[in-house]
């Protein structure tokens, strides 16, 4: 069931909204929708620490804290696609298990022959 | 190093790395690796910036498409590796880091490709299985370790040096990069070049 919530906003920030929801080709509800899945998703603490940080409007810090935030998101989203990948047993599973060093010419093996079919 | 060590992690990395996770191995050389690079670290001490280009995600991509893995799982995969060289310290971009795979007289396309990117992005080390394939004229070689395995039997590992213009790289096998991480060995190429040296006559590899 969805409900629809209303929120006052200054106008510089309902101007970034709009490039935002333009930039990602999506109407400003869904921006605003996603907003606030992800704003109710963070830990309190995070949520207060973004908002000083906006409140102070300490660009740097905000950009620094950002590109952290992405490269966590990063080694986290490679931990679980590979997870995912690893889940399947598409490389035998564990009956396949042998020395590393053999492990490792058997991916070399597939890698050139992957190049090879290019 | 004062800066980020430049890895290039080859695309038989990434995929004996996803392998051993499916085969139930724990803490092997490529699992550490990828793992370390994904979170920015090299050692105890430095930071990582990982190098990849566009060709060689593809490769990894054709691979995991010959596994017959869904489009949606390998996207996420490749997806990943990109953001962590965009978000990695020195931020890149894979989709920039062009090859030039016509400066180097390799037999195999692909490979001369890997070290393009590898000299082209200033890589300070290429880590790979497939040494063989980077051995030529125009590199220095050491040998480092040996090794037994099942279809090749005895292998002599070597970790090679390529000083082209301004570009210094040191392609080097996943257990000797390990080892010499262990032993905390600076990886600026030339101070980790020196000490390869000192310790292959010092074994007499």
């Amino acid at each position: 069931m969805s409900s629809t919530v209303s929120a006052n906003v200054d106008g510089k920030t309902a101007t970034k909204l709009k490039m935002v929801a333009s930039m990602e080709n999506r109407s400003v509800s869904n921006a605003v929708s996603s907003a606030i899945t992800v704003f109710v998703g963070l830990p309190k603490g995070v949520r207060d620490f973004l908002l000083e940080l906006n409140a102070q409007n300490d660009q740097e810090t905000i950009i620094r804290l950002g590109r952290e935030m992405m490269a966590a998101a990063a080694r986290v989203r490679l931990e679980k696609a590979t997870n995912d990948l690893a889940a399947e047993h598409r490389f035998g599973g564990r009956e396949h298990a042998g020395s590393e060093i053999d492990l490792l010419e058997e991916a070399t093996a597939l890698s050139r022959a992957a190049a090879r079919r290019k | 190093m004062d800066r980020p060590v430049r890895v290039l992690l080859d695309v038989n990395i990434f995929v004996g790395n996803i392998m051993a996770y499916d085969r139930g191995h724990k803490g092997t050389a490529t699992q550490t690796l990828v793992s370390m690079v994904s979170g920015q670290q090299w050692g105890i001490a430095n930071t990582a910036q990982l190098i990849i280009s566009f060709e060689m995600i593809n490769t990894l991509e054709m691979v995991l498409r010959r596994l017959k893995y869904s489009e949606d799982r390998i996207k996420s995969y490749s997806g990943s590796i990109v953001d962590i060289v965009k978000y990695g310290p020195d931020a890149l971009d894979p989709y920039l880091i062009l090859g030039g795979e016509e400066r180097f007289a390799m037999p195999d396309v692909e490979d001369a490709g890997v070290l393009a990117t590898a000299v082209g992005a200033k890589a300070d080390i290429l880590v790979t299985d497939n040494l063989k394939d980077f051995t030529t004229k125009d590199a220095s070689a050491v040998e480092t370790q040996v090794v037994n395995t099942t279809s090749s039997g005895r292998r002599t590992l070597q970790a090679l040096r390529y000083e082209i213009g301004n570009a210094d790289l040191i392609v080097a096998h996943p257990f000797d990069v390990m080892q010499w991480m262990r032993l905390g060995y600076d990886f600026t190429p030339r101070t980790l070049w020196d000490v390869i040296q000192k310790s292959e006559n010092e074994f007499g590899l």
